[in-house]
Parts: structure tokens; C-alpha cells; sequence
């Protein structure tokens, strides 16, 4: 109860910030984009859409994620809000779960904008929607399930611009995760390749959530995939708000 | 209302503290005491006002019984409940200084939050709402976003926010600051009223004459120290009585004779006698009207919570005594 009024709150925040806006900006490059890259596709403008509108929902979300999430915890402590609303009978816990589910429903609205208009532009070309590319939207979802995580995490204890480069640079380690090992691998024996294993450890594996590859091929990913992509993404986010909530809990407010 | 298990409280005490000190660290590493052994009680249905210039202390403390710092000695409880913990926050209403809230909500919004996070049920709030909104002094019609309010009408929405949820006990900080004459006026009432429902209210503040007028004991602190605490009645010396001789025309040479003594000040035309000694008031006023001055009047004076404040805030080490008398018209 006290956690969902935090997640409402927020939510209305970054509605009435007209965060959700950013949706006009996806909007712009899978219908201007499509337009402007399909002549020279040759015929191949479907794929040509899809693959950029899959894309740009990808760094779309990231970049919504960062927007509003990196200064969010910050925002209340440098404005005082957050006196009034930890002096009410509340956890620490409580309040940044709050935050996090709070930013994930607008993450989500924007999402399911996201993936509808995706949708419509596919359908208007195709006649048809191709399922692979919904189930390859809705792993995209998963991998903001994470981020989120990882922006409200960082958002407690380090300022808004560090919350929003840390957050970025997960994104894009995140992504190339897999590499951290190979390189490991590569310079075994030296402190190089501790530090990689430790951060193949620690970074979420983005590139769990990528289908894109499938979407292209029209494979739908096959149900135990699809469970331990979604365990996995919720217990990533689930540690990381844990995690986030311990160091909270333990914050001063000056 | 809210079903709410009242544990055993201390007899009579809604607030202990014993010996809380607090630490921090500046960015360099040197460690700064901002509080030091500072312990007083807090009766229950009483109204007990913390003094202290800026950057005494004041804020700190009420920051560590809401659970919002932690101390780094000392001990306490609140309404019988540990500091900070949940179960003593369900029972109290907190005012921050200088409030600011979400600015993006209107103030039945804002309430309507508050509401939640303090458990009030869903049935209730919107009426409970109407009538703290119509306590405070607000329009409950008014569907104004908060960034839209004025100073005081944000510390209205900051009381209303506070007493919303029916709590045990207020803690406000500097809950007079930002308001108009009418609205300290109307807040002083406000207090008052809640004292007289059994309520029982912490507060800070720099406005001395409130704090006289509202508080039955008052604490002051110094650079983190309880510099004095007690009933204020004990602190004003009801008991000491002086009286103050104001005259016109007096001549020269007693002027300097009592001037010499520290027993005069001029204001303006007129000079104004202070008499420590009741037993001598009449020998001073046969001396004024021998020397062919014009006797004005003759007024008891006591001290006021400023004088005392000012003394402990000025002078250094802590003190039990009442301090140099610096008279104030009686009113």
C-alpha cells in the first residue's frame, strides 16, 4: 500500500514532466526512418523498419530510463521532499521500491506506445505482424525491467550525472558482457583478467534479452528461454534494488 | 480512524532523550561534534519549544528522533517505541523546515499520498482531507498545483500534511517561519488547540515571543549543547521581581551618580531607572521627585525568554544561573 502511493507518485511526476513524450521521438525515427531508408533498401524497407524500430526501442527506453531515473532519488533529497515523506511510517526499502516500480510503469506505458506503433507500421507495410518481432519488443522490456534496477540503484548514492554515465556504461557493458570473458580468458593469469570475470560477475547480461537476430529470422524463442530470461531479469532487478535499499537504509538525510 | 495498538508508554513521557551526541565527518575526514550529551524529556500533552541560533543543533535533534540521522551516542524513545522506528512514526506528525513538497501535485493530492503512506483508510480520506485543509487555513475547493502557493501556504500544507493522520505526537521545525502575523497568529491557535486535545508538540523555532506564549518548557541549544532547560516560567524568574523608574528633566549630577552605578539608560528624552531592590524603590522615586525631575512612571519589569535566550547564545560555557538582568516592560 505505502509502496504503491510512492510508485503512483512517481509515476505521476514523470507523467506530468511529460516524460512520456518521448514516445513522439520513437515515433519520428520508425515512421521517418522507414520513409527515408526504404528507397534505398530495395524492397527490403519491412526489414528495414523493423530492425530500426527494434533498435531505437532499445536506446529509446535506455535513454527514458536515464532521464528521469538517474536524479530521481537525488531530486527528493536536494529539495527536502524526502524528509516529509521518511518521516511517515515507512521503510527505506519500502520508499525505493516504490521509486523503481513507479518509473517502471511509465518505462511501460512508453513501451507498450512503443511497441504498438512498431506494430502498426510493420502491419500497414506487410499486412500481417510477424510474432517474432513482438516477442523480440517484449525481451526489450526485460532488459528495462534491469535498468531501471540500475538507475534507481545508482541514483541513491551518487549524483545525477554519474547515476546517468554509470547507468549508460551498464547498458553498453551490459551488452558486450560476453566479450569481458573471452578477454578474460585471453589474459588469464593477470589482474586484468580478474577484474573482467569480476565485471562478466557483476554487469547484467543484456544480451539475454536480444532477439533481434531472431525477429530478422522469424524465430520465436522457445519457452524455457523465455522463463530464465524472465527469472533471470527479475532476480537481476529484484538483487539490485535489494542491494540499493540496504545502502539507503543506512543514509543519512543532513 | 486508524486502529492503532498504543504500547506502554513511560509515565508520562511522550519523548526521552539521554545523553545523544552526533558525529560527522567533513569531506577532509575531521570529525565535528554537532551534538553533545544533549538529553531532556518531553511530557505527554505538553508543548515543549527547542531554542537555538542557527546551526545549534536544533534541526539535528529532531532529525534523530524521526529516524533520519542516526546518533552516535546517547539513547532515547518516542512514545515508547525506539527512535526513527515505524511503529513510533505512525504516531507522529513531522513539519520540516523550509517544507517543500512534490510541486506537481494539487494539495488534495499531496494530502491524499500522505494519506496512504500514513495508512488512513480510503473511505475516510477525502473528508479528513476537507477538514485538515479547512484547519489550516486552505481552500479545500482549490485545485491549485503546490508550486502555484506562496510560502505560507506551503507551511500550511506542511501542518495539514502533519496532523493529517491524527498522530500522538508533532514535531515541527520552525513551524512559524514564512507566515504573516495573521498566519502565526492563526498557527499559534492551531497549536494551542492541539495541546488541548491531548496532543503533545515539539517544536523549534526563532520567534521567541511564540515560543513564551505556547511552550510550558523550553530547552536551549548552543553550538550542540543544552545550554538551559526547564519550565519556562522557572526561566523567566517569576519569583524576581525589578522595577524600572522613567523619568524627564532629571539633573546632571544624578545622572552621572546613577550612570556610574549601571543604573540608567536614556531613551531619548527620557531616562529610564532600574531599581534591583524593591526595598529601595521608594527612596529612588523620593530621590527623583526631591531633585525637581519629572516622574513619568513606575513599572515592574521581568525577563523575557529573549534576554534569557540571548545570555546562554552569547556566553560561552553551559550555566545553571538565569544570567545578567536585562529588564522588558512588563505587559
Amino acid at each position: 500500500m505505502r509502496t504503491l502511493a510512492i510508485a503512483r507518485n512517481t509515476f505521476r511526476e514523470a507523467r506530468r514532466d511529460r516524460a512520456q513524450w518521448v514516445f513522439l521521438l520513437y515515433a519520428a525515427i520508425v515512421v521517418g526512418g522507414g520513409i527515408a531508408l526504404s528507397p534505398l533498401a530495395m524492397g527490403e524497407g519491412y526489414r528495414v523498419t523493423r530492425d530500426l524500430g527494434l533498435a531505437a526501442m532499445s536506446l529509446i527506453g535506455m535513454m527514458l530510463i536515464v532521464m528521469v531515473g538517474s536524479g530521481m532519488v537525488q531530486k527528493e533529497i536536494d529539495r527536502a521532499t524526502i524528509l516529509t515523506v521518511l518521516a511517515k511510517p515507512l521503510r527505506r526499502g519500502e520508499f525505493l521500491i516504490g521509486k523503481y516500480l513507479g518509473l517502471l510503469a511509465m518505462v511501460g506505458l512508453v513501451f507498450l506506445g512503443m511497441t504498438a506503433l512498431l506494430a502498426l507500421v510493420l502491419f500497414m507495410r506487410e499486412g500481417r505482424i510477424d510474432p517474432a518481432v513482438l516477442w523480440a519488443a517484449g525481451f526489450t522490456f526485460g532488459e528495462f525491467v534491469v535498468l531501471t534496477a540500475v538507475v534507481v540503484a545508482f541514483s541513491t548514492f551518487v549524483s545525477p550525472i554519474l547515476s546517468g554515465v554509470f547507468t549508460v556504461a551498464v547498458f553498453v557493458m551490459g551488452h558486450f558482457s560476453g566479450d569481458l570473458l573471452r578477454f578474460a580468458s585471453k589474459v588469464e593469469g593477470t589482474l586484468l583478467a580478474w577484474v573482467a570475470r569480476a565485471a562478466y560477475m557483476t554487469l547484467p547480461h543484456m544480451e539475454v534479452f536480444n532477439l533481434r537476430g531472431e525477429a530478422a529470422g522469424s524465430i520465436l524463442p522457445a519457452p524455457d528461454m523465455v522463463l530464465a530470461s524472465g527469472a533471470y531479469g527479475l532476480l537481476y532487478a529484484l538483487s539490485v534494488v535489494l542491494i540499493a535499499s540496504a545502502i539507503f537504509s543506512v543514509r543519512e538525510f543532513r | 480512524m486508524i486502529e492503532r495498538i498504543r504500547p506502554n508508554v513511560p509515565q508520562g513521557s511522550a519523548l526521552e532523550l539521554t545523553d545523544i551526541s552526533k558525529r560527522f565527518r567533513t569531506s577532509w575526514g575531521k570529525r565535528v561534534e554537532v551534538l553533545t550529551h544533549v538529553g531532556f524529556n518531553v511530557a505527554q500533552g505538553t508543548v515543549y519549544g527547542l531554542l537555538g541560533p542557527n546551526g545549534a543543533g536544533k534541526s539535528t535533534t529532531l532529525k534523530i528522533v524521526l529516524g533520519l540521522m542516526k546518533p552516535s551516542g546517547g539513547e532515547g524513545r518516542v512514545l515508547g517505541e525506539p527512535l526513527g522506528s515505524v511503529a513510533a512514526r505512525q504516531r507522529i506528525g513531522f513539519l520540516p523546515e523550509n517544507p517543500y513538497f512534490y510541486d506537481y501535485l494539487s494539495a488534495r493530492e499531496f494530502l491524499d499520498t500522505c494519506a496512504s503512506l500514513t495508512g488512513l483508510p480510503r473511505q475516510n480520506r477525502r473528508a479528513r482531507i476537507d477538514t485538515t485543509l479547512e484547519r489550516v487555513g486552505l481552500d479545500p475547493g482549490a485545485g491549485l498545483r503546490l508550486r502555484k502557493y506562496s510560502k505560507g501556504m506551503l507551511q500550511r500544507i506542511g501542518l495539514a500534511q502533519a496532523i493529517l493522520h491524527d498522530p500522538d505526537l508533532l514535531i515541527l521545525d520552525e513551524p512559524m517561519s514564512g507566515l504573516d502575523p495573521i498566519g502565526r497568529r492563526q498557527v499559534r491557535d492551531l497549536i494551542l488547540d492541539l495541546k488541548r486535545e491531548g496532543k503533545t508538540i515539539l517544536f523549534s523555532s526563532h520567534i521567541l515571543s511564540d515560543v513564551e506564549a505556547l511552550c510550558e518548557r523550553v530547552g536551549i541549544l548552543v553550538k550542540g549543547e543544552l545550554r538551559r532547560e526547564g519550565r519556562v516560567a522557572d526561566l523567566l524568574g517569576e519569583s524576581e521581581h525589578r522595577y524600572e523608574i522613567e523619568t524627564r528633566n532629571l539633573p546632571a549630577t544624578l545622572i552621572r551618580q546613577w550612570k556610574e552605578k549601571g543604573w540608567i539608560r536614556e531613551s531619548g528624552d527620557r531616562i529610564l531607572l532600574t531599581v534591583q531592590d524593591p526595598e529601595d524603590l521608594g527612596e529612588r522615586v523620593q530621590q527623583v521627585l526631591r531633585s525637581g525631575a519629572t516622574l513619568l512612571a513606575v513599572k515592574p519589569v521581568h525577563r523575557s525568554l529573549e534576554d534569557v535566550f540571548l545570555h546562554h547564545a552569547e556566553t560561552g560555557p553551559p550555566s545553571t544561573s538565569m544570567g545578567p538582568f536585562v529588564g522588558r516592560e512588563a505587559a
